[in-house]
């Protein structure tokens, strides 16, 4: 068991998204334009302990929350040397925009960087300021003050993205726009203090400074000047992207689908998922929601995707123990090399009728922490969300959230004693816009503030 | 068919590099429709790419070696072969890129063949997904699933109330007259056990041999062995506890970009590694033995598509290029980069680090740090290794894939289909592979 030498020292948002306590909350993508003045604020932020750690638990007297996050072109306008700027892993280096990555993430076509609403060309962004509070009118009293001290700062405000208003199921799990519950699966993190006993995945996963998957090897930090490692320890990679979700045009294609093929939306939609409303995982024969939830499964039961689809979702995001290997110990390990912890929350009103689009847009802010982007995020992104060659198939992407596949894409839903499959349509989700942040310890703030 | 590698190596006439470069490219740019060559054309021919080996690669350090052309091709049957198809389906392009290079010969055919199965160096050791599978094979089993899976589309409700021996009788009928599949050559079953007979006469010919249970000659030869072997140990670690590991910080060199270019961007990517031997008589031989044992296994045990854990290699190969100095891998494979360096060290790090711990960038900058040759170390530093193979990587000029929309596990499964329409056993588990 690994144990985190300075809670105090990480930023709050690595062991919780605040969903509990913290009801609002708005990102600030920022713009450095006179880093001069960044630099006292942020040094400022710092030594009046307004960025949230670890060691401080919410209550509810809590009225904010607040962490900071910098992305390559941040650091640049910060001055960073060239050496220090060279220290931080390559995709983050080129940044989630740049041509290669974006082929690689499958942001092409609607998704390009070049039609973003933010993150690209004259919309970099440096900054992520991240503002949680407990209530509206304590929200609107902090974004108040907080903008005119951007202002003072130097900073420019190039979006501000606001979460939508908490929305629950019966279970107390929170919901997503396209109505399933959400976030039942992050990994539970060894030496993470909300984890009891040995957490499943390596605590350097997540934070850099501990242990990996690699048989706990370190995995490379960011340096800064004579500060050296000890700038990157108890920071982390984070991975912010808007992802619209076009729920109008998901539902009705479910309900028309469903009625060609003689069954239900309900039951194709939790096919493309591979979880049913409530969270429960698809089982063979299985043709209604269980709504019993429970997360400990790891698919070995449904080895040829009978019940959850070998190309669905859930199967992709996490193919668990089945699949990556031969025995289910390396299938597991292999997959455990590749995790992302999500910090997202949904943005935008959520629909009253899910087949009656109201034209507004809505979504996914998604957020994930990760100790090296080109392993973790990325990988998941094009080798199991992506890839049409997933577990053996031909010619399907994640046909949920995937954007390998542009148009007319395909679905196969394994089933005895023939495959059932949903051909020709579109893509429901669209990347809006996105980029890679470090998420620096509050010490390594402070180093910035004072360089 | 026999699948065979081809690998023909010559040196760039310093002043025609340039030129040879300039001639290349644009084909690579455009494989499909570019104005000089149809790869399509030769139906022997499953992947074949070209590209430049820099004098200096890897060590950027400049001992004025020539820059080589490497010519790769993965063929069915016989090289000579494809090589006279090529001379005459395009003599101009082979005519183009060989007169870029010392010692061609002129335009006469048979002088070029002769010239280049003279330079072609085949390999030290050589992987094939699915041996026996001919490119046109893998191709037209591709059809019929797709013509099977257009059938059931239009017809899943009907079908899906039916028996499974009913299902499989009318796609059987919707197809009409299909051939039957080659059987496999012999290896792909009879090998593993081939090779378990091997170790285990080898082992009891060892053991028993060194208790005098063979007579005296066996015996002495099995004291031989073990006293090689020990000594072999004790030169390895040795060696080992004096290489140094490469230290600098990942790169990004031009280079790198230049791979970047063009890897990700579709379904298959290839992979070019060029690396220098660590010198000495020692790290060469030691290179040699494993690389005959990676062949072996090759052979007799990889040959269903999955070379020790890795599923996704259709092609791969080891060169020990002229001159001894330098190791050359190649490999045709399906997914990412990232995807395909974790599965070597998720799944093949002992192989790997067999082959590539005799090796580094240059002076003092080593393959991560190992031991016992595999046993300890080397690939499973993961970041280390996956930075010492980026920057042993070389770009491709052309890069030709037959069957680019196909994974190693489509090509399996397609094969199952087709054999599955000529037998009514386990017809469950055929129904899945649809």
């Amino acid at each position: 068991m690994t144990t985190i030498d300075k809670l105090e020292d990480v930023q709050g948002i690595v062991f919780s998204g605040y969903n509990k306590h913290m009801a609002n909350c708005s990102y600030y993508l920022l713009k450095i334009d006179d880093a001069g003045k960044t630099k006292p604020w942020l040094k400022n932020l710092v030594e009046q302990k307004q960025i949230s750690h670890g060691a401080d638990k919410p209550t509810d007297e809590t009225e904010n929350r607040i962490n900071l996050a910098i992305s390559y072109s941040g650091f640049e306008q910060l001055n960073l040397d060239k050496d220090s700027l060279y220290s931080f892993e390559l995709s983050f280096r080129e940044g989630m925009h740049s041509e290669h990555r974006s082929a690689l993430l499958g942001d092409r076509g609607i998704n390009d960087p070049s039609v973003w609403d933010w993150g690209s060309g004259a919309k970099r962004v440096d900054m992520l300021f991240i503002l949680f509070s407990k209530n509206d009118a304590i929200h609107n009293a902090s974004r108040k003050y907080h903008e005119k001290a951007f202002k003072g700062a130097g900073l420019n405000v190039v979006q501000r993205l606001d979460a939508s208003e908490k929305k629950q199921d019966a279970n107390g799990f929170t919901l997503e726009h396209f109505g399933f519950a959400d976030g039942i699966s992050d990994p539970i993190v060894d030496g993470f203090p909300t984890t009891s006993g040995t957490g499943e995945i390596a605590t350097g996963e997540f934070l850099l400074g501990y242990p990996n998957q690699y048989d706990g090897k370190l995995t490379k930090m960011p340096q800064l000047g004579a500060a050296g490692e000890a700038f990157g320890k108890n920071g982390t990679y984070l991975v912010l992207r808007q992802l619209k979700q076009d729920v109008g045009a998901f539902w009705q294609f479910m309900e028309e689908e469903a009625a060609r093929q003689g069954i239900t939306a309900d039951y194709l939609a939790a096919k493309f998922v591979g979880r049913w409303k409530s969270g429960a995982v698809v089982e063979p024969n299985q043709d209604t929601d269980p709504n019993k939830v429970d997360n400990s499964f790891n698919f070995t039961k449904d080895p040829h995707g009978t019940g959850c689809p070998l190309g669905s979702h859930i199967r992709r995001a996490n193919p668990r123990a089945v699949g990556l290997g031969a025995t289910e110990a390396e299938a597991l390990k292999v997959a455990n090399r590749h995790r992302i912890l999500r910090r997202g929350r949904s943005y935008g009103n959520f629909l009253e009728n899910p087949t009656k689009d109201d034209g507004k847009e809505r979504g996914l802010l998604f957020i994930c922490l990760n100790a090296n982007i080109e392993r973790q995020f990325e990988f998941v992104q094009h080798t199991w969300i992506n890839s049409v060659k997933f577990a053996g198939l031909y010619d399907e992407d994640d046909p949920l959230i995937g954007s390998g596949v542009a148009e007319n894409r395909n679905f196969t839903i394994q089933d005895e004693p023939l495959r059932r499959r949903v051909c020709g349509f579109q893509q429901f989700v669209t990347t809006r816009g996105g980029s890679y942040f470090f998420l620096p310890s509050l010490s390594a703030l402070g180093l910035l503030g004072n360089s | 068919m026999q699948q065979n590698p081809m690998t023909v190596i010559t040196e760039i006439l310093p002043d025609q590099l340039q030129k040879l470069e300039a001639y290349l490219a644009p084909i690579g740019t455009d494989i499909k429709n570019n104005p000089v060559i149809k790869f399509s054309n030769y139906q022997q021919l499953h992947y074949c790419t070209f590209f430049v080996i820099p004098g200096k690669h890897p060590s950027e350090v400049d001992t004025g070696e020539p820059a080589l052309l490497a010519f790769e091709a993965n063929i069915d049957g016989d090289v000579k072969q494809f090589i006279n198809d090529l001379l005459a389906g395009n003599p101009d392009f082979v005519n183009s890129v060989y007169s870029c290079c010392k010692d061609y010969p002129g335009n006469n055919a048979s002088q070029l063949t002769d010239y280049l199965l003279k330079n072609d160096f085949g390999a030290n050791a050589f992987y094939v997904a699915h041996p026996g599978q001919t490119r046109n094979t893998i191709v037209e089993q591709q059809q019929i699933r797709q013509r099977i899976q257009d059938y059931i589309d239009a017809n899943r409700p009907a079908l899906a109330a039916k028996q499974a021996t009913e299902i499989h009788a009318d796609i059987v009928k919707h197809l009409g007259t299909i051939n039957k599949p080659a059987p496999q050559p012999f290896l792909n079953s009879m090998g593993q056990m081939i090779f378990n007979g091997l170790l285990a006469v080898l082992g009891i010919l060892l053991v028993g041999g060194f208790f005098g249970m063979f007579g005296p000659l066996v015996e002495f030869l099995a004291v031989l062995v073990l006293i090689a072997g020990v000594a072999f140990a004790v030169v390895l670690r040795w060696n080992e506890m004096r290489d140094k590991q490469d230290d600098k910080p990942w790169v990004v060199s031009e280079q790198m970009e230049a791979i970047q270019r063009v890897e990700d961007r579709q379904l298959q990517n290839h992979l070019t590694s060029v690396i220098e031997i660590k010198p000495g008589w020692f790290r060469l031989t030691t290179l040699r033995v494993v690389l005959a044992g990676i062949n072996l296994v090759a052979k007799l045990v990889a040959t269903k598509g999955d070379l020790s854990g890795i599923v996704t290699i259709h092609f791969a190969r080891w060169v020990i290029l002229p001159g001894n100095k330098r190791l050359l891998f190649m490999s045709n494979y399906d997914g990412s980069w990232e995807n395909y360096l974790g599965e070597f060290i998720d799944h093949a790090s002992v192989g790997l680090t067999a082959v590539w711990s005799n090796t580094q960038l240059g002076k003092d900058r080593g393959f991560p740090d190992t031991q016992w040759l595999a046993l300890r170390g080397g690939s499973r530093d993961e970041q280390r290794f996956k930075n010492f193979a980026r920057n042993s990587q070389l770009a491709e000029l052309v890069w030709y894939s037959a069957y680019i929309d196909l994974s190693v596990k489509n090509v399996a499964n397609n094969r199952a289909i087709h054999e599955g329409l000529f037998s009514t056993t386990n017809l469950a588990a055929w129904l899945r592979c649809l």
